[in-house]
């Protein structure tokens, strides 16, 4: 039984898998990183390590949604980021059987991996290596 | 027995064998029947062949055997031919290839190529004839071949960084491909991540037939085990292996992985060191339980001690010497030297110098170009090319210098305003010194015209950078007929260094000391313009200003009666950045930037202080010249 935090991005529901999280950190310091992108947020002293932080709305497209002010650190095995969201909601258990593909006309900005019904809402499952990958490439 | 954890120390120590026997076999060049450099070498091969066996790295030990085999020949003969000189400095180089795949977690490549070549014949003497022998081209710039097209073959040539390239071949004859791909893929996932599939699964969904499909997985599983598993499947008729696409962040992780010596008293010392630690923090407990003042600050003081000398130690482990990377220059200088046909004689005095392994990593490149461009641009027929280096103050000096036609200013001026680079006016301004850092400018080169070898590789305007972004600084010392001294100065130790902390917008940044000229407040008044540029007489001359806060896009405020400037040098020339505030100068541990902050030009690294904050260093040169879109020209016209 794998679990899944459940983020908001505007009012669209997101998920990622907790085993893809290394902490949710509770509204941190944020400091200028000179030149970088407006996607960037800030940076954020995690524990000694130096971690942008990036605006997941702004950066897939959610251009009125705002930011939360708890941010999520990926494991440095992942990457050496942390998300700011709309908002965290809660974390839930999942069957990865029962994952379902994703409706053509919800791709989007295509870092949709899959969807979870929950409850008579859909999450859409993040594609947290698509992102890491296109970020490294920019 | 796991002997990975032991592949590490494999590998440094037979790097070392081998610069050792690169350097016999220049000396036996000289001096065909030394007894010793012979026997000296026949040791060297026949160490790595006991390791690379005991390590099972087959092929690796068995091209020792085989170099082993020959220096057997010359023990009984007592000389060593010029023609086997080529044949086993081939045969490092190979060694060395071998090295690199195992380093790399590749399978060993082919040497039996090697093996079975014969040794070159006599038919060539050496220096009188133009038709040099080609000699073999180093392989280590160049990726090992590896089957383009994908093949079963050519798994066993997968990078072991769990990332996998498959290319999947459907029957002819399979009914809905489409469907059986997604079914495929599916169960692909559950070995692994797929982190990219082509056709992708959307396409797959819409039915789009697909009867190839290459798919990236990243998996802790073998290749063959993926594989094994595949074949199984109904349907799926051949599994490839395509070689995986380079992949930055895996040759990051691949970076961790390196291993240091370290001489046995230096780990006697920190272990005294941290029995000191230990008993200063029983001292501190007892007099802050007792609250006794007086003894915690004698405390705190000898704490402070202690920390400054751990760090020390600390910085110590990290020194290497600077013959580790200039070990194999003489080679380079004798190899291209015989290609161009020219006499070069070369003199290397660098002893006992030590610097930090991040800078001597860095550093390697930058020479082996210096070098070669003495021989090739320095030298007319015959010379000398040197390499020395010693201390100055907290600084190394690394010199290469050549006792050629040197370089001559004034075409050196000339050039420069022909290819745009500087108006007449501004050409006939600059002092020799700041004409001879034109060379080191994109875009200019001195050779009449690219020559193989200036062709390829770094030019200056690279080799000015790197030394730039390692906090030291480049010098060219020249006069026509008496050679060119090129001159690095560089840090010691990069780790730490003095920061200048200035403020934009109330956003805290640091430059390196190394980086300023002077930092100056000067009266509003005195800045002038001349056309769109702001300007400011410094030293009898006319410093450009430009706003630190445009550069950075950040609002400026020219308010208050002074203007505080940091002097730095840009292209040769000084320049002053005009930033709101200045705020104070400190020592900076420096952190390296991981990706996707490591790729913002003029961001060198950044520093946390005391409580908590992070501060971002600026490297000048890097953020004028600027990324992408940030042309020279833009400077001129912003003012402060």
């Amino acid at each position: 039984m794998e679990k899944v935090l459940i983020f908001t991005l505007g009012d669209e529901r997101y998920g990622l898998e907790v085993a893809h999280i290394q902490e949710i950190v509770e509204s941190p310091p944020l400091f200028y990183i000179p030149r970088a992108p407006g996607h960037y947020r800030g940076a954020l002293n995690f524990h000694g390590t130096i971690l942008p932080v990036l605006d997941l709305p702004l950066y897939l497209g959610f251009s009125q949604a705002e930011c939360g002010e708890r941010v999520v650190v990926l494991p440095p095995s992942l990457g050496t980021l942390a998300l700011a969201v709309t908002a965290i909601e809660r974390i839930v258990p999942f069957e990865s059987d029962s994952l379902l593909p994703v409706p053509q006309e919800r791709l989007g900005h295509g870092y949709i991996r899959a969807a979870l019904e929950r409850e008579g809402d859909v999450i859409n499952m993040l594609d947290i290596e698509r992102l890491l990958t296109t970020l490294d490439q920019a | 027995m796991d002997m990975s954890k032991y592949r590490g120390m494999f590998l440094s120590e037979t790097a070392e064998h081998l610069k050792k026997m690169s350097a016999l076999l220049l000396a036996l060049e000289n001096d065909p029947a030394d007894r010793d450099g012979i026997d000296a070498l026949f040791r060297e091969a026949h160490s790595i062949k006991g390791m690379a066996a005991s390590m099972g790295y087959d092929r690796t030990a068995e091209l020792a055997h085989h170099l082993e085999d020959l220096m057997d020949g010359f023990r009984q003969s007592g000389v060593v031919p010029p023609e086997a000189v080529d044949r086993l400095l081939a045969g490092t180089d190979l060694l060395e290839g071998l090295l690199e795949d195992i380093s790399a977690e590749r399978d060993e490549r082919e040497i039996a190529d090697f093996l079975t070549s014969p040794a070159p014949s006599k038919k060539e003497v050496e220096g009188t004839s133009v038709s040099v022998e080609p000699l073999p081209e180093k392989a280590d710039d160049e990726q090992p071949e590896i089957e383009a097209e994908a093949s079963e073959e050519s798994s066993s040539e997968i990078v072991a960084s769990g990332r996998l390239q498959l290319v999947i071949e459907l029957a002819e004859d399979a009914a809905a491909p489409a469907a059986r791909a997604l079914i495929m893929l599916r169960e692909i996932g559950r070995m692994g991540t797929v982190l990219n599939s082509r056709p992708g699964e959307e396409q797959l969904r819409k039915g789009e037939a697909a009867r190839k499909i290459e798919i990236t997985l990243q998996s802790d599983r073998s290749a063959d085990e993926v594989r094994a598993s595949l074949l199984v499947m109904a349907d799926v008729e051949r599994v490839g292996f395509a070689a995986p696409v380079a992949e930055p962040r895996a040759r990051r992780r691949e970076d961790g992985s390196r291993t240091v010596r370290v001489r046995t008293e230096l780990l006697d010392q920190f272990i005294n060191l941290t029995g000191e630690l230990i008993t200063n923090r029983y001292m501190l407990q007892t007099s802050v339980r007792e609250e006794s003042w007086q003894e915690t600050r004698a405390g705190l003081d000898r704490l402070s001690r202690l920390v400054t000398d751990l760090h020390h130690h600390v910085l110590q482990v990290r020194m290497m010497p600077l013959e580790s990377v200039t070990g194999r220059l003489p080679r380079v200088v004798r190899d291209l030297a015989r290609k161009c046909g020219k006499e070069v004689n070369f003199c290397h005095e660098v002893a006992d110098i030590e610097l930090d392994r991040a800078i001597l990593e860095h550093l390697s490149d930058p020479l082996t170009h210096m070098v070669r461009n003495a021989v090739d641009h320095g030298i007319e027929s015959q010379g000398e090319v040197s390499v020395s280096a010693w201390r100055e103050k907290d600084l190394v000096v690394v010199e290469v210098g050549d006792d050629g036609r040197g370089m001559d200013v004034e075409s050196i001026r000339q050039k420069a305003i022909e290819k745009g680079l500087l108006s007449p006016v501004q050409a006939r301004g600059l002092r020799e010194r700041e004409v001879l850092q034109l060379v080191c400018h994109p875009g200019f080169s001195t050779a009449a015209q690219v020559t193989e070898t200036s062709g390829r590789g770094v030019g200056m305007d690279v080799v000015k950078a790197e030394v730039e972004a390692l906090g030291g600084t480049l010098d060219i010392i020249t006069s026509p007929g008496e050679g060119t001294r090129i001159q690095l100065k560089l840090p010691v130790s990069v780790a730490i260094i003095q920061i200048l902390l200035v403020e934009c917008d109330g956003k805290t940044l640091g430059i390196p000391i190394t980086r300023v000229q002077r930092a100056l407040e000067i009266e509003r008044s005195e800045v002038r313009s001349s056309g769109r540029q702001m300007v400011v007489p410094l030293d009898h001359e006319m410093v450009p200003l430009i706003s630190l806060n445009k550069v950075l896009k950040l609002p400026t405020h020219a308010t208050g009666e002074t203007v505080p400037v940091v002097v730095t040098e840009f292209r040769g020339r000084r320049l002053g950045l005009v930033v709101d505030r200045f705020a104070g100068q400190r020592e900076a541990f420096v952190k390296t930037l991981a990706s996707p902050l490591d790729r913002l030009s003029g961001v060198s690294g950044a520093t946390i202080l005391g409580d908590g904050s992070l501060i971002f260093i600026l490297d000048p040169q890097a953020l004028l010249d600027g990324g992408p879109g940030r042309a020279t020209n833009r400077l001129v016209g912003e003012d402060a």
